[in-house]
């Protein structure tokens, strides 16, 4: 699961000298978020539709008319210049910790200065729905393990006894153990969940979940 | 993984008749891009920082002093109406895959039409950062597996004899097999991989990934 993998290659970048009206029709057009700021291939900003937003709304004068008269700026004056970039070859485990601690949109995805591509929110989120196989149809069934390897083997033992095949498994740590979710491509969930708690497992139920 | 485990509850939310000016600083000084519009507790609407600034520079006068005259508009000129939503209920899947669909940045969270949270992007992200650990030390290994359950059995005997402690596991199909991202309880992923090697798993490098 590599940021080379993931990214989006196409970026649509704009310029220094751009204004922020054009910036934001690129936005719109493209429906994007954030476009990196490049000069001769390299990454010199990087500005978002947020950058936009506010510099729209600082020190604006509204008229009597309830017009707001505002400067419009170029890219160069409004963006981010100390960019926090990723290399293809990064996780995309690595993209997300950064994104969520730095609580940024996107990251640009650059090999030395070069800007190469841009890895988004939603270019992980679509990675997580791919990997996992959500959108394919199925069962997804939630199984409270004990802190053993031996119960994970049980485990995929009594599935494989229903003739089911795993399509996608994550193991989680809870606090008694472990949690798995499962997708399993049936879609008799009554009978895999009452296969599985037979197993001695236990199969929380949303209820478990909600105060 | 429900909504309503992972959702943001404290929402902040603007009303019909606030100023575009007003929701603007709202989500400038939170730090968001989305804002539910209400009336009492109902869910009226969302208004997003996409949609101000896309109003901001609509039909907009150039001045001869280059300035830009925009009108200062109301949330309710510009918000969606017919907003997509999903319940505490739903899981975090669901809401990734409707987030996905529709390039969407947030979903509000009703019950009836009463607003009881959102749950953002960076909250789906959030949601398996913290389900597979990925902030934790550790190594992260990936492992090639035939088909059928034997191969992971396999290798979960595998690491429990090499005494290591499974933090996190990911298993999605590749190929005709899996592929398994495995983050265990050692900083020794020289050794890990090796070992693993040596009993006959197919661990990838990553060239293997890359273009």
């Amino acid at each position: 699961m590599f940021v080379g993998k993931r990214m989006t290659r196409r970026v649509v970048t704009a310029s220094r000298g751009d204004t922020l009206k054009f910036a934001s029709h690129l936005l719109k057009e493209n429906r994007i978020h954030q476009l990196p700021v490049v000069e001769d291939g390299h990454l010199i900003g990087f500005l978002s539709g947020t950058d936009i937003r506010n510099s729209t709304f600082e020190e604006t004068t509204v008229s009597e008319r309830g017009e707001i008269a505002v400067k419009n700026k170029t890219v160069g004056e409004v963006m981010t210049r100390e960019v926090i970039t990723v290399a293809p070859w990064d996780t995309i485990e690595d993209a997300l910790v950064i994104i969520l601690r730095k609580r940024l949109s996107a990251l640009p995805v650059v090999e030395g200065k070069t800007l190469v591509g841009i890895i988004t929110k939603a270019d992980l989120l679509a990675a997580f729905k791919d990997i996992l196989r959500i959108e394919e149809a199925g069962v997804r069934v939630e199984v409270f393990l004990p802190a053993d390897a031996t119960s994970l083997v049980q485990l995929i033992r009594a599935i494989a006894e229903l003739n089911l095949a795993i399509r996608s498994l994550i193991l989680s740590p809870s606090r008694t153990g472990y949690v798995a979710f499962i997708r399993i491509s049936t879609i008799d969930v009554a009978s895999v969940k009452k296969a599985v708690r037979h197993a001695g497992f236990a199969v929380p139920e949303v209820a478990d979940f909600l105060e | 993984m429900f909504v309503g485990k992972r959702m943001t509850r404290r929402v902040i939310t603007v009303t019909r008749g606030d100023t575009l000016e007003f929701a603007s600083n709202l989500l400038r000084e939170n730090r968001i891009h989305q804002l539910p519009v209400v009336e009492g507790d109902q869910l009226v609407g969302l208004v997003s920082g996409t949609d101000i600034r896309n109003s901001t520079f609509e039909k907009t006068t150039v001045m001869d002093s280059g300035e830009i005259v925009v009108k200062n508009k109301t949330v309710e000129e510009v918000m969606t109406r017919d907003v997509i939503t999903v319940s505490p209920e739903d899981t975090v899947e669901d809401a990734l895959v409707i987030i996905h669909k529709r390039r969407l940045g947030a979903l509000p969270v009703v019950r009836g039409k009463k607003l009881v949270g959102i749950i953002t992007k960076a909250d789906v992200l959030a949601a398996f950062c913290d389900t597979l650990r990925v902030e934790e030390p550790g190594v992260r290994i990936e492992v090639y597996l035939p088909p059928g359950p034997d191969p992971l059995i396999r290798l979960v005997r595998k690491v429990t004899d090499l005494n290591l402690e499974i933090r996190s596991l990911v298993l999605t199909p590749s190929r005709d097999g899996y592929l398994a991202f495995v983050r265990l309880s050692t900083i020794d992923v020289g050794g890990v991989k090796r070992m693993l090697g040596d009993a006959g798993f197919h661990v990838p490098e990553l060239s293997d990934f890359l273009e």
